[in-house]
């Protein structure tokens, strides 16, 4: 099908979209440098032609999702935005997906099992790549890939999207021996993330498009975190992926945990996502995304770099140049996006002792309070604010803090406040735990 | 009287222990729950983590005292001299502090949340980290506004505060929560505001002269007619801030957001807004003279009868703004 016949399907698609108005002032702001909020401008602008335009300007569907998310985290909308962007690159997407079938005529993902690579001599590296890279959450993949590559965390769409996957790939292959030794290395990274359910699911399927690059390691290794029933009647499927958990785990667990369900209708269905589902996580997940640190333009001649031809920075390069300040200023941790230090405090003091919070707090993170002057002093120069702030770093969830908290309340003279204290920390913690 | 007398007397049900001389007693940990000490003399005393919540200490001489941790939720405080006191991590929720002498006291992370403050003297008190949250610090009559001059208020807790037309001339209320805060026709000069959240603040008519505001966020802040003259705005955020007539001369603005500000007929002469964002703002009449405006993004801004004649404007964004003599730039 040419370029023009389905550019003409994907705008009357999207022009059906309950978000149409806000479709095109994304599509309008990515092709036009500025944001447009009169209807009349937009609507008379053919949505044809402004896709083509976007189509010209981004080779690469990694390139286009960089492109709107960059105006994304501009807007102040951005979870409304973020699902807007996911609308537009899910349909243009097919627009790449057409082009890159005619030319390479790859074989579809649906031709190939999972277990083809075992019997591959050749590497299954540029296979696995490619079966990540068709992942609609190929995003989160490499988030996870990144952080088990280089043990940190990655927000960074730009920085993600312009990874070299091989090279991930195969530092993982060298770092971690068995494919053992990597499920156990993908599950210490998850259970620190807020959203465990989600990376579970990611890291369950890493773990099961990596198994070729394991021959020697047994195969049907999952994540412990995450464990789905192995239900009799996908039988074959499920064996490989959960065969070496026991059926009580797996129960147990299911009970606990909702998001079950939508694992276990994931796996039993291989590689039919649900799409709407996933397209919400994205958008979540994406509106928590953070800004570049790096300034706009060297972002830029970076894209330039790769396989581009005929991609030119836009051409407003003064404009570009107040960009680059901007994108520092509003550049923010996003752990700590939600939580609010002056809320925080304001409800331990309600609920208990100040100073027995803050040698709670001190105690907790550094070794138990002395009655000594020096001590004291110490005391002082630490904000309450900041003592309070470095538990909740430090501790990834709600039951993670309990502990330590309670333990070191107990340890302290007069137990009984210090616990009303602990209490009060809990408490007021937890709305900004997940 | 010692300590051991007054608890002994106290559990036995007496009560009232008016004008008593306690100066330097220990009562670490005491529970002296509602007690009357009022006129007391507690000079020097020791009442670490002690209870005194609901108790009397109208008038007492509570100077150096060591109140750590003490709780005084409710206590009835009026006049109470507590200039020098120790009160860190102390709990004063609710308290009458009316006219109470706290100069130079340390309220180090303290809990003020809802005390009646009015009449207080905070001057040169060290309120750092401390909550104030529903604190009363002024009445109608100005004579009743509490004296916080030269009082280190760094992330403290004021949100929703009345301060109108206090005098808070140089203090260091860097980091503090700030938001709503009624500021109306305060003496700001000099202040050290850096960082503080001011969201939905009033400023209207402050003074805030060389007052040190950089990285705070002032997000739609009510300031017609506030006085910033060489103040640091660095980075600040003034996103839909309403502040027509305002005195901005000398400012250092750069990096700062202005998106959607109302700076109608502002003075904005010698200003320094170099890489800032003043999309969608109404700049009717507002005074450039000089200002350095380089890099500036003026997208449908408003700039009908502005004078930019001296300005700098070189790399500035400037589609869909409306220009000096009223034409559009496309």
């Amino acid at each position: 099908m040419s370029v023009l016949v389905l550019l003409d399907e994907i705008a009357n698609a999207l022009d059906k979209d309950s978000d149409r108005v806000r479709i095109r002032k994304l599509i309008f702001c990515a092709c036009k440098n500025r944001w447009e909020n009169d209807k009349g401008i937009l609507l008379s602008f053919s949505l044809p032609d402004l896709l083509l335009e976007l189509y010209q300007n981004n080779t690469t569907a990694e390139k286009l999702t960089a492109s709107l998310y960059k105006i994304v985290q501009k807007l102040n909308r951005k979870a409304e935005y973020s699902a807007v962007a996911n609308t537009i690159v899910t349909q243009l997407d097919q627009l790449y997906e057409d082009s890159e079938d005619e030319m390479t005529k790859f074989a579809t993902i649906e031709d190939t099992t999972q277990f083809a690579p075992f019997t591959n001599l050749t590497s299954p590296l540029p296979e696995i790549i490619r079966e990540l890279e068709h992942s609609e959450e190929k995003l989160r993949i490499r988030k996870l890939l990144f952080c088990t590559c280089y043990s940190q965390w990655e927000n960074n769409p730009q920085t993600l999207l312009s990874l070299n996957l091989q090279q991930i790939l195969e530092t993982i292959q060298q770092k971690y021996l068995t494919l053992n030794e990597l499920r156990l290395e993908l599950e210490g990274i998850i259970e620190n993330l807020n959203r465990k359910q989600e990376y579970a699911k990611i890291g369950n399927l890493i773990l099961d498009r990596l198994a070729p690059l394991y021959p020697h390691s047994e195969g049907g290794i999952s994540l412990s975190i995450q464990i789905s029933t192995p239900n009799s009647q996908d039988g074959i499927t499920m064996g490989t992926h959960f065969a070496n958990h026991s059926l009580e785990e797996a129960s147990a667990f299911a009970e606990e945990n909702s998001a079950f369900a939508a694992v276990a209708a994931y796996s039993s269905s291989g590689d039919q996502f649900d799409r709407n589902e996933i397209s919400n996580e994205i958008s979540n997940d994406i509106s928590f995304v953070t800004i570049s640190h790096q300034p706009e333009i060297e972002w830029e001649s970076q894209q330039a770099g790769d396989d581009t031809t005929n991609y030119t920075p836009s051409p407003d390069t003064d404009f570009e140049g107040k960009l680059t300040t901007k994108t520092k200023e509003t550049t923010t941790i996003s752990t700590i996006r939600d939580y609010d230090p002056f809320e925080v405090r304001l409800e331990v003091m309600k609920y208990s002792n100040p100073l027995r919070a803050k040698i709670l707090a001190f105690s907790t993170l550094h070794h138990k309070f002395e009655i000594t002057s020096q001590e004291w002093s110490s005391l002082r120069t630490l904000s309450f604010d900041e003592l309070l702030q470095n538990l909740y770093e430090n501790y990834p969830n709600i039951t993670a803090l309990e502990k330590p908290l309670y333990d070191t309340a107990n340890s302290l003279a007069s137990p009984d406040e210090n616990n009303q204290a602990a209490e009060a920390i809990v408490q007021a913690m937890k709305p900004y735990y997940p | 009287m010692d300590a051991q007398e007054l608890i002994r007397r106290y559990e036995t049900g007496e009560n009232k222990f008016q004008g008593v001389n306690l100066s330097g007693i220990n009562l670490l940990n005491a529970d002296l729950i509602g007690i009357d000490l009022r006129n007391a003399d507690l000079h020097g005393a020791t009442l670490i983590f002690s209870y005194l919540s609901r108790a009397q200490l109208n008038k007492a001489n509570l100077r150096d005292a060591k109140l750590s941790g003490t709780n005084l939720n409710q206590a009835s405080m009026t006049g109470v001299d507590l200039h020098n006191a120790d009160l860190h991590g102390a709990s004063l929720q609710g308290a009458n502090l009316r006219s109470a002498d706290m100069t130079l006291a340390t309220l180090l992370d303290a809990n003020l949340i809802e005390a009646d403050l009015r009449g207080s003297n905070l001057s040169g008190a060290n309120l750092t980290g401390a909550c104030l949250r529903g604190a009363n610090l002024r009445e109608e009559k100005r004579i009743y506004t509490a004296n916080l001059i030269g009082a280190i208020l760094c992330g403290v807790d004021l949100q929703g505060a009345d301060l109108k037309g206090a005098d808070l001339s140089k203090v260091d209320m860097s980091g503090a929560n700030l938001r709503e805060v009624n500021f109306r026709g305060a003496d700001l000069r000099g202040a050290n505001l850096s960082g503080a959240d001011l969201s939905g603040a009033y400023l209207t008519e402050a003074n805030l002269k060389g007052a040190n505001l950089a990285e705070s966020i002032l997000k739609n802040a009510k300031m017609e007619r506030v006085i910033l003259s060489g103040a640091n705005l660095t980075k600040v955020n003034l996103q839909g801030a309403v502040m027509p007539d305002a005195k901005l001369d000398k400012t250092e603005l750069s990096q700062s957001n202005l998106s959607e500000a109302r700076l109608n007929r502002a003075d904005l002469s010698r200003a320094n807004l170099r890489n800032s964002d003043l999309s969608k703002a109404d700049l009717i009449e507002a005074y450039c003279a000089r200002t350095n405006m380089t890099g500036v993004n003026l997208t449908d801004a408003n700039l009908s009868r502005a004078e930019l004649s001296s300005a700098i404007l070189t790399w500035v964004e400037w589609k869909g703004a409306i220009m000096p003599d009223g034409s559009e730039h496309d």
